[in-house]
């Protein structure tokens, strides 16, 4: 079964997207802030990490610079939850070595078809 | 601020005063000590002179120190004008640098504050929907679609905010791409067919055998179409909506036509202004924001191109827009263009070094030496040296080469003279045979241009 992180400040939406893909047969890790999330990271060592850009204190690009500086979690897949055409997140995502975006709010069949793609991939 | 010069008129004159006492009068002296004296029995006389001569010598040197004092005090003064004018300078750059990031971060603030309270919404109702906390009924489900519904109507209006504020912070970006324009409208007419349908609509579509390709962002331009589709037919009772595509003289036009309501003379000039809704929409059509207009008009002019509408009242409706066919000069314009949006978003400084090869095409001068030459811009290209991941090497046309680079004003001159070194090298041995000779313009973003074809056309302006 494929393992998913969301790292959200915001646990409605984790929670939300944790039942959706839960429903579609993936193992859905949580985690609160970015700390948490890197944590996790090495820990339970997931299939995809979702990472939302807007979180106090350690950001999604901060959370992404120190997962691709650490080799166990250098090639770990990330996809970006951002708002529309926030260009400056996605240069700056780009730089920092993210595997794709997803807008928020998403469609859940574009979320599903993320997932199923950067799991696969592994 | 008086110059030093005028200034220093009082000054000039004390200096002469005090050079003519340290020298003439002394002078005078010794010449009367010398000669004068002679047949003269006075003895004070000599004594008289000699005193006179070292109180003059004193006073002098005395004015000197002061012309020298003042002029200290003069440079001081100067000196400290000029760091205040620079501190002031200096604070207004951090200011406007401040005000920048705060548009920004307003923007990507508000942005995230309204969109999540929508993502959780919509997500927990798309879930009912879809029964995965458990089965609904068919009234339930009823519900629950209008509640959908309603939070993507939200989104729109959201969006269109947020794109109308970025518009007007001069901070909406194009990213281009190559594009064929048949893709885009197939795009607007997956999503606006049933519409149409629904209301007894015909749509078609008329486009050149010939693929029409562009330079453009392919989510703007398709949201341009949705706007332009969508009206027509929000505003038609019956007939139909053409969307059809030509080319002429380098130019892609895209017409959308409709048997509608038409436009009176009175509403034209509102337009393309924000929060215009103009006329009844006849049954089935999403409500507006009176936003989408002017957001389409400013994404078709961010890309080049022009929007205009026809129309008469009772008689319907034409809104077209032109854009730049695909060139490589479009493509060109476009790499440049997101350069400045990088450079911009980053609060980097870039430049654009454009070397011209320039040589006489001597029909005598053989295919093999043409080919030489070919061959040495395609080695210049393909020479990464002293490059970063993040420039690029562009060629125009077959004789001018373009670097981007990531330097500032300050080293951008040294780069210009390297790699002059590095072109002048690599043609050398074609140089001589055909009499090149290599001129350089330079245009450095944001002091001599802020957009694209402004830097493009800097550089050309001071090729030397």
């Amino acid at each position: 079964m494929k393992k998913v992180l969301i790292v959200d400040d915001e646990p409605e939406f984790a929670d939300m997207i944790s039942m959706r893909l839960e429903a579609n047969g993936y193992d859905v890790i949580t985690a609160g802030d970015g700390a948490e999330g890197l944590v996790k990271a090495r820990e339970e060592n997931p299939d995809l990490i979702l990472l939302d850009v807007m979180m106090p204190n350690l950001d999604g690009f901060e959370v992404l610079k120190r997962l691709r500086n650490s080799p166990a979690t250098a090639d770990t897949r990330v996809v970006m939850l951002t708002a529309r055409g926030e260009t400056k997140s996605i240069f700056r995502g780009q730089e920092l070595g993210v595997d794709d975006y997803l807008i928020k709010p998403c469609d859940s069949d574009e979320l599903l078809a993320v997932c199923q793609k950067y799991c696969r991939l592994r | 601020m008086e110059k030093l010069s005028s200034i220093s008129q009082d000054a000039r004159r004390q200096l002469g005063i005090a050079v003519a006492l340290i020298t003439v009068i002394p002078a005078l002296s010794i010449f009367y000590l010398a000669f004068a004296s002679q047949g003269n029995r006075n003895p004070a006389a000599p004594a008289l002179v000699m005193g006179i001569m070292s109180a003059s010598i004193v006073l002098g040197y005395f004015l000197v120190t002061k012309y020298r004092d003042n002029l200290e005090e003069m440079i001081e003064e100067r000196t400290a004008e000029l760091q205040a004018i620079n501190d002031q300078l200096q604070l207004e750059v951090e200011e406007r640098r401040r005000v920048e990031r705060l548009k920004d971060d307003f923007v990507s603030t508000v942005s995230h504050e309204l969109r999540t309270p929508l993502a959780i919404t919509r997500e927990g109702v798309s879930l009912l929907i879809d029964g995965i906390p458990g089965p609904i009924n068919e009234k339930q489900a009823k519900v629950l679609t209008t509640a959908k519904g309603n939070v993507d109507r939200l989104t729109r209006i959201i969006n269109d905010l947020l794109d109308i504020s970025k518009i007007e912070a001069g901070r909406m970006d194009i990213k281009h791409e190559r594009i064929g324009v048949d893709k885009l409208i197939e795009h607007a007419r997956v999503s606006l067919a049933p519409l149409a349908k629904q209301k007894g609509l015909r749509f078609e579509v008329h486009v050149p055998e010939e693929s029409v390709e562009v330079f453009a962002d392919e989510d703007r331009l398709v949201q341009v179409l949705n706007n332009l589709i969508s009206n027509a037919i929000k505003f038609t009772k019956e007939g139909g909506v053409t969307v059809s595509v030509s080319v002429d003289d380098g130019s892609m036009r895209c017409v959308i036509e409709d048997t509608g309501t038409g436009i009176s003379e009175d509403d034209m000039p509102r337009l393309f202004h924000k929060f215009v809704q103009i006329g009844r929409t006849h049954g089935a059509g999403r409500k507006g924001t009176g936003l989408g207009l002017v957001i389409a008009k400013n994404i078709v002019e961010l890309h080049g191109g022009k929007i205009w509408v026809e129309s008469e009242l009772g008689k319907g409706t034409r809104f077209a827009f032109e854009l730049p066919v695909y060139s490589e000069e479009q493509v060109l314009l476009g790499k440049i263009g997101d350069k400045v949006v990088n450079a911009r978003q980053m609060e980097r400084e870039f430049s654009l070094f454009l070397w011209e090869l320039r040589y006489e095409t001597d029909p005598t001068l053989g295919e093999a030496k043409q080919e030489a030459l070919g061959r040495a811009i395609q080695h210049l290209l393909q020479t990464r040296a002293y490059l970063r991941s993040t420039d690029s090497l562009e060629l125009r046309g077959d004789r001018q080469v373009i670097l981007l680079a990531e330097v500032g004003r300050d080293n951008a001159p040294v780069v210009m003279n390297r790699w002059r070194q590095i072109i002048e090298e690599s043609l050398r041995d074609v140089a001589a045979a055909i009499h090149i000779s290599l001129v350089c313009g330079m245009a450095v973003y944001p002091y001599d241009g802020a957009e694209s074809h402004e830097l493009l056309e800097s550089a050309e302006k001071n090729l030397a």
